[in-house]
């Protein structure tokens, strides 16, 4: 787990300040640091929310995250600015996660399927589960689709990403994630059915 | 007279006897009855709707003796009166006698009160102006102006985010109506994670940009390796029989009835190879395990139940962005940015 460095008592700047000004400030080296933790205080649940359902548990999430944010820091600079600023994050958070999980696939000797269903594991033996409400079903659901269809779910039903932005995070048709979200809603819903 | 006369005849005429009674009214009434008859019928008319004849009781008391002693009262009043009148003027005629500038006042002022009284007074009316407009811009102006609502405290300061979150619900009916087509199920289930994150977590994030990242160490497993192996020998295999099976035909058609050693073995094989029917060839080949990629009996309908359904709804772009997207791990490396 990375270790924490505390910027001393300074208050991050207004959370509203638009996009390009929190770029512009971080491109000018007084104030670099201020912007950038206005960034992450602007985007930091979100993003902790996006990786939390791929990766399920919190520790893993908060490694996850402060990695991304690190390749944030040192790869802002040469942000061309050619998407929305949440989208890149969003698509970095996205591959940061897979790479997350197909190390653990490897480290562990075991296949994707087995990953999937230690996660499955990890949301039952969570303190706060509760099998009889339809909000854990849904988590035990996604964890069943694969990566992909997994992403396309939580981005659209959690995060309500029109499918032109989604698009842009996964490098994919639209049509093709249509295609993902459709299956994956009629798989989340067998299995809510059927358990 | 004339009338009269007329109907006295008339009567006669009629009957003598009657004409011959006379016309003498028999009734008397009271005397002077006439004289005040039209005033007690007016007297009537106006107190409304008053049988005549019955008179309406005065619902208040007079206590006794009142009416008695009411002029000499009266009379005593307007000669107090006049005797205060009397008094007044004495007394005002002393007053200006010994005090000529007014009477005194018990009271004392402090020196120089009056002095910058104006001033005072018009400090403090801009003190509370001040004070008033300081207020209209905050919660308190209302109890100053003895508003008769309230506002809930701190609605002000979330009205903004309140509308926009609003506002964005209405741009996001589209994702509940697309979710409504297609599965309504997850439209009813909240959308709040149930996940628990630790407290004050995001107060407290931070991230450490001074340490340098470390790539973790990647170790391959030998399963591509493996998966290769099986590939390579597998068609080493086929390789292997195809061989036999060429050296065995050319064997056997190179090689008349003149048999050696060795030819006695080549030709029992072959007919052997001949004795055996091209059914017992293949149960046989199918009986023995293959030493090459071993594909896994699977039932279509019991494990993967829709492939057939999602392959004929699946456009041919969307397979090979799909195929593009599931491809080898290796070959994603370098897409991160």
């Amino acid at each position: 787990m990375m270790g924490f460095f505390i910027f001393g008592n300074i208050k991050p700047p207004c959370m509203h300040l638009d996009d390009s000004e929190l770029l512009r400030d971080f491109r000018q080296p007084g104030t670099k640091e201020r912007a950038f933790t206005a960034i992450i205080k602007k985007y930091q649940e979100k993003l902790y929310w996006h990786i939390r359902r791929m990766v399920v548990d919190h520790d893993d999430t908060n490694d996850v995250l402060q990695n991304m944010l690190i390749k944030v820091w040192n790869a802002l600079d040469n942000f061309r600015e050619d998407s929305q600023l949440y989208t890149w994050l969003y698509r970095i958070a996205t591959n940061e996660s897979l790479t997350f999980l197909e190390q653990r696939k490897k480290r562990a000797s075991v296949s994707f399927g087995d990953v999937e269903e230690g996660l499955s594991n990890k949301i039952v033996a969570d303190k706060d589960f509760d099998a009889g409400k339809l909000e854990w079903k849904l988590q035990l659901a996604i964890q069943q689709l694969p990566e992909k269809q997994k992403i396309v779910f939580n981005l659209r039903y959690y995060d309500e990403m029109p499918y032109e932005e989604m698009s842009r995070v996964l490098e994919t048709s639209e049509g093709a994630l249509k295609a993902s979200y459709h299956h994956a809603v009629k798989k989340i819903e067998e299995f809510i059915k059927n358990n | 007279m004339e009338t009269k006369n007329t109907i006295l005849q008339e009567v006669a005429q009629i009957s003598q006897d009657v004409a011959n009674i006379g016309n003498h009214n028999v009734y008397t009434a009271p005397a002077g009855y006439f004289d005040n008859l039209p005033a007690q019928v007016l007297a009537k008319v106006t107190a409304g709707n008053v049988a005549v004849g019955q008179v309406t009781p005065m619902p208040y008391n007079v206590p006794d003796g009142y009416f008695d002693g009411l002029a000499g009262n009266i009379m005593a009043k307007i000669k107090a009166q006049g005797a205060q009148q009397k008094n007044d003027i004495f007394f005002d005629a002393v007053i200006e006698t010994q005090f000529p500038q007014g009477l005194p006042v018990p009271y004392s002022v402090p020196q120089g009160y009056f002095a910058d009284l104006a001033d005072k007074v018009i400090a403090k009316i801009k003190i509370q102006h001040n004070t008033v407009e300081a207020d209209l811009a905050s919660d308190a102006f209302f109890p100053l102006i003895n508003a008769p609502y309230t506002v809930p405290q701190g609605y002000f300061n979330s009205l903004a985010g309140t509308v926009l979150a609003k506002i964005k619900a209405q741009q996001n009916n589209e994702v509940f109506a697309e979710l409504e087509q297609i599965a309504p199920l997850l439209n009813t289930i909240s959308r709040q994670m149930p996940y628990s994150v630790p407290q004050g977590y995001f107060e407290e994030f931070t991230v450490n940009t001074t340490v340098e990242e470390t790539e973790a160490k990647v170790i391959t497993m030998n399963t591509h390796s493996r998966r290769r192996w099986v590939t390579w020998a597998a068609a080493a295999c086929v390789a292997v029989l195809a061989g036999i099976g060429a050296f065995l035909y050319n064997n056997h058609s190179a090689v008349g009835g003149g048999v050696t050693a060795d030819s006695n073995k080549t030709i029992n094989v072959d007919q052997a190879i001949a004795s055996v029917s091209t059914s017992d060839i293949s149960d046989y080949l199918n009986s023995q395990p293959s030493t090459g990629a071993e594909v896994q009996p699977t039932s279509l309908e019991d494990d993967v139940p829709d492939v057939q359904t999602d392959i004929d709804e699946t456009s041919t772009q969307d397979i090979q962005q799909y195929l593009k997207d599931n491809s080898e791990p290796d070959e994603k490396q370098g897409k991160d940015i």
